[in-house]
């Protein structure tokens, strides 16, 4: 059949050319998987040099001021449970992971969201890319990753900031475009200059709803990284993904219990932190 | 700067605002012949907000502007500080073109000369009441403690020190209205642009901000622009009154003036409901002299100044029911029964001698 | 990984060891009938070639939506084939209409009935809260726990993780609807049936499309992602090219289900106008 032959003439072109850029353009691809692995690796140090009940402890103050003594108890008792399960190492790769995806996504999905809210052009050229993303399966975006970054955490979180990266552009450029016209007027009128427009009247209005797309931004980013074990990412993400290749059931339960409780964590407190004020409702996109 | 008050700060020549790409050809016709504002939204999709607008302000004067809504009151307002750019004409400040200047000389401009006050008073809701009045100062470069000392003083002269530290949602409509006020005398401009601060305000309360408005404009020696739709708002403030409608200026004068004598047909509906009391001084309601039968040296005396209500107490008192309008000295006229009630049911001496 | 002080995934498994030697019966059951189901609408799909299929879904849109969304079918179904994965797309393709199908049928008088019931309301909204921040992988595991490897855990998951947006939108799109338009009906005699019908599910359209087109994108998702655990078709493709580097055959399974995907999208999208 002559079709199944080109398939796999194309298949080995693709092999081919996989081996061409490895040996071309490696060093790029050896500086990125550097710079990623470099941030991670900072992070979990951080991380893991802390005993697990300090950072147990620290996130429960947070919680507590956030949300209140139950929700503080509640977040203290995670964590400890996560340690007691026996897994607080792939906690806090996880941890790591998410947090150098979502920096990632916040900084550089942040500065093109702000760039988009300012330019209507821009916006328009990003808008149907960004749907795009949103709209494919995010286990696909494993695939480019890996076939430039090889297994490791680096390129899950690549893949992750591509699934992470639209909320805080989208939301980001709404919020900096939706400034209301009478204090853009007031900032003209009162002589500011375009900086100071921005700083003081455009960033302060968007605030919420830039907060809103890092909240989603995060959970997006803590989806896909439990996706990525297969990629040797390390965390609860690789734990799941071999116990389940094995059929081993308590194993994958108790990773799946520590994930759902720092999931729930992990978002109350995001959004709570979203909401300076507690009036700005839910943004969803 | 000069102390003269007969100085102009504000220069209005020909000034045309028309939106809309085919904004010269559409000036064009309407000057060669005369296209009115359907022709041209028809014919050049252009919609024409300011047209043919002359005026001067001069220093400590309240410059009321009133028009019903898409008049063209508010795109007015923002030309004068180049928010809008002119489609046509020239506006200078102080003698200078303000469509000639740089992008630096404009934020001075606005920074230290022209103060401006919002219908939605435009307050930002994360700072307190002390930083949205010092928001011009803090653009301007100005440090912390000596921008909020100034603040203070302002929030002070609209009787709101005690709040500085609140958030603007903790404070009432008329409130946040004077934080406005406040923002926008803080930066010690000469100009105040007002555009429609208080109308949306419940009635008591914005009678009492219209009499602290101007009281206190006139204390600092300010020279303000306010915008309004409601002519009883705008003869209560202002000194003079432009009524505009479909972007053009149909009359500028005193509140006198234009009750007394409306420019046409649209004004005279305007005027109409207006009480007259206040309005229509001695002057422009006496009989000369010699139309008075009795002897007027017996007469009680009064300036021209006088408004109807005043009149009415004099004439009341009087035993022959009339009273001397003089000036010093100089006997000028004389005010009826009979003068008064012609006065108050809108008859002025003009119109009596035809 | 360190030994767990105390882990609760050893009594669950325990657990369910107990219930699939005495509940075997009632599991079996379920797993085979979606399995029947599936195998069906797997059937239906392969029964005419490829070229027939795509011929006829292509006229159809034709029909339906006009030339572009024609053309779209065409060219997003073709890809399939071309890519040498018409059998895997199919499977994919079966796997989410079966899936979106249980999971509206659930969630639709669930969430009507949440519209009307505010009580209900607020109890399923923090357990709707807390099922749309769960990772999808985690879904995966109760499902392969009772049904194993393979289709029957993947469709179980999926049709799980498709009710709560399905749920939520539902009850949204209802109390959206103006009260007025239900007492013209009630004044007009309709019964409550008839009201529904006839007023309230065409006032609600609108929403519930968009519902329905955020339900079959998720279920997508998780069908792709279900190629973890045997479910087959195009997600089982791009598994089998990450974990033995053979990036030929995943970048074809990657741009059939980004074909699929856009496919799937555009035409619940096109519906909704």
């Amino acid at each position: 059949m002559a079709w199944r032959d080109g398939i796999k003439a194309f298949d080995a072109a693709i092999d081919a050319g996989m081996v061409w850029i490895s040996s071309h353009g490696n060093e790029a691809f050896a500086l990125l998987r550097g710079l990623l692995e470099g941030g991670f690796g900072a992070i979990l140090w951080l991380l893991a040099e802390l005993p697990f009940w300090a950072l147990a402890g620290m996130v429960g103050a947070l919680g507590w001021r956030l949300l209140g003594a139950r929700f503080g108890a509640f977040a203290t008792a995670s964590l400890a449970l996560c340690a007691a399960l026996g897994l607080w190492t792939e906690t806090i790769e996880t941890l790591a992971l998410v947090l150098s995806a979502t920096t990632m996504a916040v900084l550089i999905g942040g500065g093109i969201g702000v760039f988009a809210g300012l330019s209507p052009r821009l916006a328009q050229v990003l808008d149907p890319v960004l749907d795009l993303i949103q709209t494919l399966p995010p286990y696909l975006y494993l695939l480019p990753a890996i076939a430039f970054l090889g297994y490791g955490p680096a390129t899950a979180i690549l893949a992750t900031f591509i699934v992470a990266v639209p909320p805080t552009v989208k939301l980001t450029a709404l919020g900096i475009s939706r400034t209301p016209v009478e204090f853009l007027e007031l900032g003209a009128a009162s002589g500011a200059s375009g900086w100071q427009v921005f700083a003081k009247i455009r960033l302060p209005f968007a605030l919420a709803s830039i907060m809103a797309g890092v909240n989603q931004s995060l959970m997006m980013a803590f989806g896909m990284v439990v996706i990525a074990g297969i990629v040797g990412s390390g965390g609860l993400g690789q734990t799941i993904y071999a116990s389940v290749r094995t059929l081993d059931i308590a194993r994958s339960v108790d990773a799946a219990i520590a994930i759902v409780v720092l999931t729930i964590v992990l978002d109350r407190l995001s959004q709570t932190a979203a909401r300076p004020q507690g009036q700005q409702k839910e943004i969803r996109t | 700067m000069t102390q003269d008050p007969s100085e102009i700060l504000i220069d209005c020549r020909d000034v045309w605002k028309v939106f809309g790409e085919r904004a010269e050809d559409a000036i064009a016709a309407i000057r060669t012949h005369g296209a009115g504002k359907r022709e041209v939204l028809r014919d050049f999709n252009c919609v024409v907000g300011v047209a043919e607008a002359s005026f001067q302000i001069r220093k400590g004067e309240i410059f009321c502007i009133m028009g019903l809504s898409g008049s063209g009151k508010s795109t007015l307002v923002r030309l004068l500080n180049r928010l809008i750019e002119p489609s046509l004409g020239e506006i200078s400040i102080r003698g200078r073109n303000i469509s000639q200047m740089n992008r630096k000389d404009l934020r001075a401009l606005r920074a230290h000369e022209i103060g401006m006050v919002f219908q939605s008073v435009a307050l930002i809701p994360g700072r307190t009441v002390l930083d949205n009045a010092a928001f011009g100062l803090e653009v301007q470069g100005v440090a912390r403690a000596e921008r909020h000392r100034i603040a203070l003083d302002a929030l002070a002269r609209v009787g709101l020190s005690d709040w500085a530290n609140h958030l603007p949602k903790h404070l009432s409509g008329g409130m946040q209205q004077r934080v406005g006020l406040a923002r926008a005398i803080a930066s010690d401009p000469g100009i105040i642009l007002m555009d429609e601060p208080f109308s949306a305000l419940d009635p008591l309360i914005r009678r009492q901000l219209q009499d602290e408005f101007r009281q206190l404009t006139k204390s600092l020696g300010k020279s303000a622009v306010f915008i309004t739709h409601d002519l009883d708002e705008a003869i209560r403030i202002g000194d003079r009154i432009a009524i505009m409608k479909d972007g053009m200026m149909i009359q500028i004068g005193t509140a006198e003036e234009i009750v007394l004598h409306p420019a046409d047909a649209y004004v005279a509906e305007f005027v109409a409901g207006i009480s007259r009391l206040h309005l229509v001084k001695a002057h422009s309601l006496m009989l000369p002299p010699g139309a008075y039968a009795g002897p007027v040296e017996k007469l009680a005396r009064t300036a021209p100044e006088a408004d109807v209500q005043a009149l009415i107490d004099l004439v009341l008192a009087a035993p022959e029911q009339a009273v001397a309008i003089a000036e010093g000295e100089t006997l000028l006229g004389v005010v009826t029964a009979r003068t008064l009630l012609q006065g108050i049911r809108g008859e002025d001496a003009d119109q009596k001698a035809q | 990984m360190s030994d767990p002080l105390f882990s609760p995934g050893t009594l669950i498994a325990a657990g369910l060891d107990w219930l699939n030697t005495h509940g075997h019966g009632v599991f079996a059951l379920i797993g085979g009938a979606a399995e029947a189901v599936l195998d069906g609408a797997e059937t239906a799909l392969r029964l005419p070639p490829a070229w027939a299929f795509i011929g006829a879904v292509t006229a159809l849109a034709l029909w339906a939506f006009g030339g572009r969304m024609a053309l779209l079918a065409a060219v997003s179904l073709g890809l399939c084939l071309a890519a040498g994965l018409w059998k895997q797309g199919m499977q994919t393709i079966a796997l989410v209409s079966v899936s979106v199908t249980a999971s509206v049928a659930l969630a639709f008088p669930l969430g009507l009935l949440a519209a009307r019931r505010p009580r209900l309301e607020r109890a399923l909204r923090p357990v709707l809260d807390i099922m749309q921040t769960v990772p999808p992988w985690v879904y995966l595991i109760p499902a392969v726990m009772i049904f194993s490897l393979g289709k029957v855990p993947a469709l179980i998951a999926t049709v799980v993780y498709g009710i709560p947006p399905m749920l939520r939108i539902t009850t949204l799109a209802f109390k959206e609807v103006p009260h007025e338009l239900v007492e013209l009906g009630q004044a007009s005699g309709a019964t409550p049936l008839q009201v529904l019908s006839k007023l309230e599910i065409p006032a609600a359209r609108k929403t519930l499309l968009v519902g329905l087109n955020q339900t079959i994108l998720l279920s997508l998702a998780m069908v792709v992602l279900a190629g973890l655990v045997g479910g087959g078709g195009l997600g089982a493709e791009v598994t089998r090219g990450l974990t033995r580097m053979e990036m030929g055959l995943g970048l074809r399974a990657g741009l059939s289900i980004v074909a699929v995907a856009i496919f799937l999208d555009r035409m619940s999208r096109r519906a909704l106008e």
